[in-house]
């Protein structure tokens, strides 16, 4: 049973469009991506998905449960977790802590048993290797780094799935190839289910086991890396029409 | 029906005026984003000058019109844009809201500066009370019609303005975009100051109408008020319909004379009523009116900088504080002693925003009013003995704090959804009707079924007993000082603890991104409402300990300038910090007061010297003047004099002979060579020297400082990582909004 | 001056751009990129999301104070011009994301182009000969009209202003492949009007057709530069992987 469902999800701002029936879900144990060209409504599906924001029609389930009129706070409680792609960090408190207050909200209020949360921070920093800034205020760090630091706050949550937002954008080709280490690590060691959203070629199509591509709000062809690749519909929509 | 008549064209009248003054709250705010909290007062101010030039210099009505509405008036608003507002960008809501306070403030001083409040004033109708006319049988003086015909004239204007101008359509556009405006080549800056040009026009057409039809009589208190009300107006426009804008004021100004006019006589709370209904009002319609959605980090990085200190420094800094005051209650008389601990008690209240705001970014523009309620509560439930005896009970003082705590629930309850300014405002609303409606009920009531007698506010002036805590008496000044200091100690090191515990770091955490918090699973809104109470407590704490210093209290003791002011300075001071709130409090309760008494004492040592008596008025107007500096140190004055001290760590020469020379103005005190008021200003000197010292002797070590100072203000530093990399610009629209 | 002065026979660039360095807060995007729209000429920057495409644009219209470099119009420095400066002495910028005033009527819209010192009348008269559409939809608000329709009446303004160079920003972006092509219709009356136009697309396929010269950014620095022909590849690898 997919951990992460979203069905016939349609959206509006005043008179446009934004998202039309869209549905995905998201399996345990993988990475799915979510991709398409700028402005196509990813980040809204995001909001969607965290309670941000109430789409028009449509469902969304985490975990076998229908969260569609729930809070944000609620579907963290269900196991979801989320990054943004414009960062929101918490900018007066150090990387550690932004880390470490994660772990106590969600010491707040879990069921499932407390976690320590000063060991679990410093294994999450030792895992995503933010060890060398840990003590840094966060706003001093580069955006590549930063975003991890937005990751490694996510996991403090222990979600079931996860929704990632651009993450290795501003990150070096190094960074982006240790991040995606990462992802595979957390999908096989801890049986995550990831939503990727992301527009770094050589990251989407090394990680995800499935990709559903997103253009002007609806989803127009899901598959492997290699038949989106070369899908010509994706092709396409990517670089328009002469 | 005639009565009804009579009302409702008085009612039209006011609602006029209100409809006027709101205006130009919403034109300043919509093309600056900043509200414009010194509407009421230059209005005030208008009506000052009006006065002066048509009845002090004899100036024809025309002439002293067209000066104030057309010239003055237009420029005050202008210059406070151009010198103050602008540098106001990337700023927090809080910062802004301080800034326009303190030039509330201190046009209020300088009003009282100029024009000696124990001359009375009254300005009369135009044309006198002879002239006027009869409608459907009913009086209409010329003045009412006026009134009527300017705000009338006034719509329609500011409607063709934004419509049928390109000057006014730029203002429309600077509201939807206004980097979008400049690439059309418009200039956001200039109509901004037009706009507060205009907004100060309409501020003193207000002030000078408003006058005569309440009754004629120039108070600098009550007519800044009065316009403030205009508030609850611009509220039912969201702050941008000019129409709904004119419409809630006339709501504002029928409902005001139907109560007036139709509520039983023998309700003794009506007319307080009516004069709370504004803000009643303006409570209600914040509360109903639709909110944004969950906000993210905002886009820009604010300029405030705070960095918590760690236990140790915490304790240390209190034990200094404690052998500081200790030492100098060797060497004061009881009246300053009795005013440095109205100072300590204001810094404890202070210390309640240094939670609320400072910690967890909710604003609170009322926290002595919530000082106001324990003080109540303490009185009528927490008294024990008689006459002299009398004290109040550790169990008293307990029930007092518990309520206040209660009530800081129930206000923060339905606002819990508001933020920034609209929580500012809806706090100023509450701060308002405690004053208008609680403390102004003097007269006793019978409390139905239990036959009760009892009165809120009794006579208007309250008795309020010192504190007895088991074998600790406060009837002593130096004891009360001292116990005054420590638990100001106490709660400010229980707050840095706060601050570093896991609960100030989920505070922090729903400051900075509440979207981020929330969709990590934290309930924001029992954090803020936990939040919100307990900032109450401490309120309500330092609320009955500054009434007991003060004795006897009365309505004017926690009158929301007091607040206002207390804000004002806790900001200037750093908001951010338990220090701050100590610089706040101690500013706002001794040291103008002491400040204004060193000099004209002075003045009287030396036989009176005029310059003594202008430095005197000019540090009234001084919180003001700090108040305005924030723009360019939005962090506060403690980090930028911790700042400046940091390096002098290095010069250990030069901090010892600062410590000397302090000691032996002391030892010099006390031996009654030096009178007090000359040892503050040798510690003025030497707090100035030494710094100023060691930049001579040791110019290198300053250097190494300037460099691990925080950025230089000014510069827009670090804008954000929220706008991290070209990624998150260009993803910008990826909602397709 | 002198030095800046183009040698005789000659035509200096309409716009030069000089080392660029630029990026938010203590985080630079962009590192030192130099470029020139030749006059007369269309330059098309193309590449993938997070490029600094935008950041680019941004600092030649004046909306962002670039770090280090330069920025030169019709062979003047105008690094230290404010953005409206730069509009009034002839840069006619249509931002990302529809470049209109939502809560101004069309007309009302028109009315602010004529800051830059155009009369009324005649931008009515060419906005609405252009694009007929926007004169039957005149009082209406702009933020009502369809996307398609929204950035008609942005280019309505670099119809009518007779600007000296057009900066565009992903025109196409969230709108419909046939709405695409109808405004690059329209781009390219422009651009055979003589006007100077730099451009940020993703569609690579929409814009190459009326570029004269493309450049790829990525990770803050120019990857690729060439004739059109050459850049349709490089973009579609930058984008889904080879």
């Amino acid at each position: 049973m997919p951990v992460l469902e979203v069905s016939d999800v349609s959206m509006a701002f005043g008179g446009a469009q934004v998202l039309s029936d869209v549905s995905l879900s998201v399996a345990a144990g993988g990475v799915t991506g979510l991709i398409g060209p700028n402005g196509v409504g990813k980040t809204t599906l995001f909001n969607i998905v965290s309670g941000l924001l109430e789409p028009k029609t449509g469902r969304v389930r985490i975990d076998g449960h229908d969260v569609t009129r729930a809070g944000p706070a609620s579907r963290a409680r269900r196991g979801l977790a989320r990054t943004y792609q414009r960062l929101e960090l918490f900018t007066s408190l150090s990387v550690r802590d932004n880390i470490r207050v994660a772990g106590e909200i969600r010491n707040s209020w879990s069921r499932r048993g407390r976690i320590n949360v000063s060991a679990e921070t410093e294994r999450t920093i030792e895992l995503v290797g933010l060890g060398d800034v840990a003590e840094r205020e966060v706003s001093e760090l580069p955006t590549g780094r930063a975003r991890v630091v937005e990751v490694a706050r996510a996991l403090m949550t222990q979600p079931k799935v996860l929704l990632l937002d651009e993450p290795a954008s501003g990150q070096t080709e190094q960074e982006t190839e240790a991040f995606g280490r990462l992802l595979g690590q957390l999908v096989d060691e801890r049986g995550l289910a990831i939503c990727l959203v992301e527009h770094d070629v050589g990251l989407v199509m090394g990680t995800c086991a499935l990709i559903h591509v997103l253009d002007y709000g609806e989803i127009i062809a899901s598959g492997t890396p290699d038949e989106v690749r070369s899908d010509p519909v994706v092709v396409n929509a990517y670089l328009g029409t002469p | 029906m005639h009565l009804f008549l009579t009302y409702t064209i008085l009612g039209l009248v006011t609602g006029a005026v209100y409809g006027i003054a709101a205006s130009g709250l919403v034109l300043t705010y919509t093309t600056s984003g900043i509200f414009n909290f010194a509407q009421g007062a230059m209005a005030m101010l208008a009506a000052f000058t009006y006065w002066q030039l048509r009845y002090g210099w004899n100036w024809p009505a025309p002439l002293a019109l067209f000066a104030v509405i057309a010239v003055l008036a237009p420029l005050l608003g202008g210059v406070l844009y151009v010198g103050i507002m602008r540098g106001l960008r990337e700023t927090a809501d809080v910062t802004k809201i301080v800034v326009t306070i303190g030039i509330m403030l201190g046009l209020i001083a300088l009003a009282q500066w100029i024009w000696n409040p124990g001359v009375p004033r009254t300005d009369n109708l135009f044309f006198g009370e002879a002239a006027k006319f009869k409608l459907l049988g009913v009086y209409v003086t010329d003045h009412e019609a006026i009134a009527l015909g300017c705000a009338v004239l006034i719509a329609v204007g500011i409607r063709l303005l934004f419509t049928s101008t390109r000057t006014g359509v730029a203002m429309r556009a600077v509201v939807d975009n206004p980097a979008l405006l400049q690439l059309n080549g418009g200039r956001p800056g200039r109509l901004a100051a037009f706009s507060w040009a205009l907004g100060g026009a309409l501020a003193a057409v207000a002030g000078i109408l408003i006058t005569p039809i309440s009754g004629g009589t120039l108070d600098v208190h009550v007519l800044t008020l009065l316009v403030l009300d205009s508030i609850a107006a611009a509220m039912f426009g969201r702050l941008r319909s000019i129409w709904r804008t004119f419409g809630g004021g006339l709501v504002l100004g029928l409902a005001g004379t139907y109560v007036l006019g139709y509520f039983p006589s023998s309700w003794s709370w009506a007319s307080d009523f009516r004069i709370a209904l504004p803000m009643i009002v303006l409570f209600v319609v914040l509360i109903v009116l639709p909110q944004d959605r969950l906000r993210g980090a905002t886009l820009l990085r604010t300029r405030e900088r705070f960095t918590v200190p760690t236990m140790r420094t915490a304790v240390t800094w209190g034990l200094i504080l404690l052998v500081v005051v200790l030492l100098l209650e060797q060497i004061m008389g009881a009246n300053d002693m009795g005013a440095l601990t109205i100072g300590i008690t204001y810094g404890i209240i202070a210390l309640s925003l240094t939670l609320l705001t400072g910690y967890a970014g909710e604003i609170n523009l009322a926290p002595v009013s919530f000082g106001a309620i324990a003080t109540i509560i303490v009185f009528h439930l927490g008294l024990s003995g008689t006459g002299l005896a009398q004290r109040i009970t550790p169990w008293g003082l307990l029930i007092g704090v518990a309520v206040t705590a209660l009530v800081g629930g129930l206000i923060a309850l339905p606002a819990l959804r508001l933020r920034g300014l609209y929580l500012a405002l809806a706090t100023l609303a509450f701060g308002v009707f405690v004053s208008d409606m609680i403390l102004a009920d003097i007269a006793p009531h019978v409390l139905p079924i239990f036959h009760l007698h009892f009165s809120i506010f009794d006579e208007g002036t309250l008795q309020i007993p010192p504190l007895k805590l088991g074998p600790v008496d406060l009837s002593s000044t130096k004891t009360f000082l001292t116990t005054s200091v420590c638990v100001f100690i106490l709660v400010g090191i229980g707050l840095i603890a706060l601050r570093r515990s896991n609960y100030g770091r989920r505070l922090t955490a729903m400051k900075d991104s509440p979207a981020a918090a929330a969709t990590l699973g934290q309930n924001v809104v029992k954090l803020k409402l936990s939040v919100f109470m307990l900032s109450a407590a401490i309120a309500g704490l330092g609320g009955v300990l500054l009434s007991a210093a003060s004795a006897s209290v009365t309505a004017n003791t926690y009158i929301i300038f007091i607040s206002l002011a207390l804000v004002m300075l806790t900001v200037v001071g750093g908001i951010g910090s338990v220090a701050g709130a100590l610089m706040g409090g101690i500013l706002a309760g001794t040291a103008f007061t002491a400040l204004t008494s060193t000099f004209t004492n002075l003045s009287t040592d030396h036989g009176g010297g005029g310059i003594w008596n202008t430095l005197a008025n000019l540090s009234l107007v001084a919180p003001a003047l700090v108040g305005i500096s924030l723009g360019r140190n939005p962090s506060g004055a403690v980090p930028q004099i911790v700042a400046s001290y940091r390096p002098l760590w290095n010069v250990k020469s030069v901090l010892a002979l600062g410590v000397v020379a302090e000691a032996v103005a002391y030892v010099l005190v006390l031996t009654k060579v030096m009178g007090n008021w000359w040892f503050v200003l040798a510690t003025v000197a030497v707090a100035v020297a030494v710094p100023a010292l060691g930049r001579v002797v040791r110019p290198d070590a300053f250097r190494t400082g300037a460099v691990t100072a925080p950025p230089a203000p000014g510069r827009p530093a670090a804008q954000s990582v929220a706008v991290g990399s070209a990624a998150a610009v260009e993803g910008v629209a990826d909602a397709r909004s | 001056m002198s030095a800046s002065a183009p040698e005789p026979g000659t035509v200096p660039p309409i716009l030069e751009l000089r080392e660029i360095r630029a990026g938010y807060g203590s985080i630079e995007v962009v590192h030192g990129v130099s470029l020139e729209v030749p006059t007369g000429s269309v330059v098309a920057l193309l590449g993938p999301n997070g490029g600094g495409k935008t950041t680019l644009l941004n600092v030649c219209a004046g909306t962002l104070a670039p770090s280090g470099g330069e920025v030169r119009f019709e062979g003047n420095p105008v690094t230290s011009i404010s953005a409206d400066g730069r509009a009034r002495r002839g840069i006619c910028t249509v931002p990302e994301g529809r470049g209109v005033f939502p809560n101004l009527s069309v007309r009302e819209n028109l009315l602010m182009a004529t800051q830059v010192g155009v009369p009324m009348d005649w931008i009515e008269d060419v906005a609405f000969t252009q694009f007929p559409q926007l004169a039957v939809r005149r009082k209406q608000l702009a933020g009502t009209l369809s996307g398609g329709e929204q950035q008609m009446l942005a280019l309505a303004r670099a119809f009518a202003t007779s600007p000296k160079l057009l900066l565009l920003d992903e025109l196409s972006m969230g709108l419909a492949p046939i709405v695409v092509t109808q405004l690059y219709d329209k781009v390219r009356e422009l651009a055979a009007g003589g006007l100077s136009i730099l451009l940020v697309e993703q569609f690579a396929r929409t814009a190459l057709p009326i570029a004269d010269f493309a450049a790829v950014v990525l990770q803050g620095v120019i990857a690729h530069r060439g004739s059109p022909a050459e850049m349709e590849e490089a973009v579609s690898a930058s984008y889904l992987g080879g």
